[in-house]
């Protein structure tokens, strides 16, 4: 016997025992994932900032820029959130602000003395149909106000008109600055109600998928733009068409894969000094690094809002390259966009080099973080996010995005709860 | 003795409960399909350049608390003459040159590809701090290609420990441009010893094919990208940046994308380069449709419009958007892909690298040529192999 026939017979073996296995479970649902790099039912952008002007983005204007495609070969539609989490001044409610910007010495405090910068949590929904096969992409502070085939009567009869015969549309986002997030549900086209993909190949996961591009531009000076894969979260096919959305948990009720139990990610401790372009054996330039986390709850109520946005305890376990581990923990709701060293000390630059996020603690350049969000009663908590890397080399600064790694699933289940359909 | 016939039915009868869920706890658990976020036992990353422009830092982690070893490949497709452009007479070098890694529990590591990382212990705080995985060699100057690292065990003989996660980040050399994609992982089966698997090593591992040793290479990649040249919609919009100097009609902010790809399948003990061909179709926004090929020898990493004219606005008729499905010839094996946009204003660019989604899988053959229909159809299964040399 080859090795090669030796090999397949045992793979025969194996997959008959193996085989035994899937049979036993056919029939029900099917596991779905989440993963940035399938389609999916739901679609979740967790970073999403606006700030033409430049006011909380140290001078450099930003937009994101977003693209979404119909995987399949058929007619979907689907309900978005903008979900808004940009702060505000206490005593002034048209002053935006962040937490990190008001904090920092030297900064020009926005909010004044006495005041605050408070969060705020609002949504605003929108619905679109997409025909076979096909990407949008607009703007976060401009939107899609028309479709590509708003006139029903185009070549083939292509529409992306509504059945209901609503047009199709994206609005600006209703703040600038904006930081926030946007979440996708795929949903039938005939009703709004939501509902599991329609493409066989994958198993009726889901049909969406997206990205999103943050794109700065200062006046004179350095573009700069860092993209991420929209997180797509499949459906298991189990779909009672309600309002309430069940992430994982139990196998018999989850209508989408769960998220994860555990983040996982790679990254830079802040204020890494990287050696590169090695010529002879030594550096001829030096990167310093800072790292950003965004993290949104996976358990959202676009119904009651404000009362129940989700949020979470996160313990966060990180490894540096002597396989030594420190721990933090920090506490969130509805979003939470924040530089890696100020999870664990105050949100500005003075004591970052006291953070177990830092070079200066740390001793080495890259780190392994796991972060566990902790459940509560009888949610799961999980979270999902994107990792903002900046290098600030001689030139100036450069940022990238990247999606993070993750591992496990949950028993417990996340929630969301939709705002009602437009009438 | 009634009680205790019904006390053992329903014991049995939980223990399959039991059993159950357990089976659907673990089919939750493994992964038969490669991925971009969870760790595999194999780490493709397919764009590393160090050249006098660009450098690449390789990130790889152990995300296990076993220690983790893993034999690396870079994979040199620059062409022999890098001063001139690859073509018949200007083939890529594809040389090989490997080295082991050691990961303790949970440990990161990284390196500069043009510098690597020996092993002399640096100083608290400085680049090369820590635990050295190993020695790491740097790549040669000009160095255009993809390195793969397998999971193997402390013997070397490939280990399915499903443990490697690694991201790459591309800086141009003026120390400003940064760019990053995660690691493409593909996980093993975590059933088969290095015994079984050997040096060859098969990629046939899917739901339908649970023997398999590792997971099937994608069978369509999805796509998505601006048309090549289409002007920066956050440059040019007046209600977004609109920055100055983009001209009219943001002639000068245009977005080009570059695609890298390699095959699954390769032969690096006897230096037998990959070779698939691949179609293309592209959609627009208006659904209209285009298709296009090419053929990927051991590397291609081209701007969509040296591929073809169809990845440029003016094929749809100025459309911008498009969703472009990549997909093997019937009966060829797979390849990996990640996408690089470059956004230009004036002189000033700006990079941004991204991960590709995908469906199905080769193995199993899949979905209809043409890219029109969905509808998975038996087709002739495709069965990558990596050879790694033998030690």
């Amino acid at each position: 016997m080859s090795t090669m026939t030796h090999k397949k017979w045992q793979r025969a073996l194996s997959g008959a025992v193996l085989g035994l296995a899937v049979v036993t479970l056919a029939g029900s649902a099917r596991a779905a994932d989440v993963a940035s790099d399938k389609p999916g039912a739901i679609l979740i952008f967790p970073r999403i900032v606006v700030d033409t002007s430049g006011v909380l983005t140290n001078g450099v204007p930003t937009d994101t820029e977003i693209q979404i495609t119909n995987a399949s070969n058929s007619v979907i539609s689907a309900r978005c959130w903008w979900v808004n989490a940009t702060s505000y001044c206490s005593n002034n409610p048209a002053i935006a602000c962040t937490a990190e910007g008001e904090a920092e010495p030297g900064n020009a405090r926005r909010c004044g003395a006495g005041s605050v910068c408070v969060p705020q949590w609002t949504e605003q929904d929108f619905r679109f149909t997409l025909t076979k096969r096909q990407p949008i992409s607009f703007t976060a502070a401009t939107g899609l106000p028309t479709f590509p085939l708003a006139d029903s009567n185009a070549v083939g009869g292509q529409s992306n008109n509504n059945s209901d015969q609503t047009p199709s549309g994206v609005p600006a986002v209703n703040d600038n600055p904006f930081f926030g997030e946007l979440k996708c549900v795929q949903v039938d086209p005939t009703d709004f109600a939501p509902a599991p993909g329609f493409n066989p190949s994958n198993n009726g996961g889901g049909d969406l998928t997206g990205h999103a591009t943050i794109v700065s531009a200062p006046p004179v000076g350095l573009v700069d733009a860092r993209k991420y894969n929209a997180i797509a979260l499949e459906s298991t096919t189990i779909n009672d068409r309600d309002e309430t959305l069940i992430l994982g948990g139990d196998p018999g009720l989850a209508e989408y894969a769960g998220c994860p139990n555990v983040i996982q990610m790679a990254h830079f401790y802040d204020n890494a000094s990287l050696s590169l372009r090695y010529v002879g054996g030594q550096p001829t330039a030096n990167d310093v690094v800072t790292s950003r986390l965004t993290v949104v709850p996976c358990s959202e109520n676009f119904l009651l809002q404000e009362a129940d946005l989700g949020g979470a305890t996160l313990q966060f376990l990180t490894f540096n390259e002597f396989e030594q581990r420190f721990s933090a923990s920090t506490s969130f709701t509805c979003q939470k966009d924040l530089q890696l060293s100020n999870i664990d000390t105050r949100p500005f630059s003075t004591d970052n080099s006291k953070s177990v996020f830092n070079v200066a603690v740390q001793g080495t350049l890259t780190g392994q973080t796991r972060i566990r969000a902790v459940s509560s009663g009888d949610r799961a908590n999980g979270i999902l996010g994107v990792l903002e890397e900046s290098y600030t080399g001689p030139a100036g600064v450069r940022t990238s995005a990247e999606n993070l790694h993750f591992t496990g699933s949950r028993a417990l289940s996340d929630r969301i709860v939709l705002s009602p359909e437009l009438p | 003795m009634l009680m205790k016939k019904r006390n053992l039915s329903l014991a049995l009868g939980a223990a399959a409960l039991g059993a159950l869920a357990l089976v659907g706890s673990a089919s939750a658990q493994e992964r038969n399909e490669i991925s971009t976020e969870v760790s595999g036992s194999v780490l493709v990353f397919p764009k590393i350049i160090a050249d006098s422009t660009t450098d690449t830092v390789i990130q790889i982690d152990n995300t296990g608390n076993p220690m983790a070893h893993a034999h690396c490949f870079y994979v040199n497709a620059a062409p022999r003459n890098p001063a001139f452009p690859a073509g018949p007479l200007n083939p890529p070098q594809w040389s090989e040159t490997d080295f082991d890694i050691w990961l303790t529990r949970q440990q990161p590591t990284h390196w500069v590809a043009s510098g690597g990382r020996r092993t002399q212990g640096e100083a608290f705080g400085q680049d090369g701090s820590g635990f050295d995985p190993g020695l790491i060699p740097p790549v040669p100057q000009g160095f255009r290609g993809e390195l793969k690292c397998i999971q193997v065990d402390s013997a070397g003989a490939p280990f399915t420990g499903n443990k490697l996660m690694g991201k790459a980040i591309l800086l141009d050399a003026d120390g400003s441009d940064a760019s990053s994609y995660n690691a493409i992982a593909i996980p093993g089966n975590s059933g088969l010893s290095g015994a079984q698997i050997g040096s060859d090593l098969e990629l046939n591992l899917t739901d339908n094919s649970p023997g398999g040793e590792y997971a099937a290479c994608p069978d369509v990649w999805i796509f998505n990208h601006y048309a090549h040249g289409t002007p920066d919609p956050a440059l040019t919009s007046p209600d977004s940046i609109n920055a100055a100097g983009c001209g009219v009609n943001g002639v000068n902010c245009p977005i080009n994308t570059t695609l890298t790809m390699v095959p699954c399948s390769e032969d690096l003990e006897n230096g037998v380069p990959g070779s698939v061909g691949i179609s293309f179709v592209t959609y627009d926004e208006f659904e209209s449709r285009l298709s296009a090929a090419t053929t990927v020898d051991c590397f291609l990493d081209a701007p969509l419009s040296q591929i073809s004219s169809a990845f440029t606005p003016g094929a749809l008729g100025g459309s911008t958007t498009r969703h472009t499905r990549i997909r093997p010839n019937p009966g060829q094996g797979g390849v990996l892909a990640i996408a690089e946009e470059t956004r230009l204003r004036g002189g000033e660019s700006a990079r941004a690298a991204y991960n590709l989604q995908f469906t199905g899988n080769r193995y199993d053959a899949a979905t209809a040529s043409n890219g029109d229909n969905d509808t998975p159809i038996p087709g002739v299964n495709a069965t990558d192999v990596i050879v790694v040399p033998s030690e």
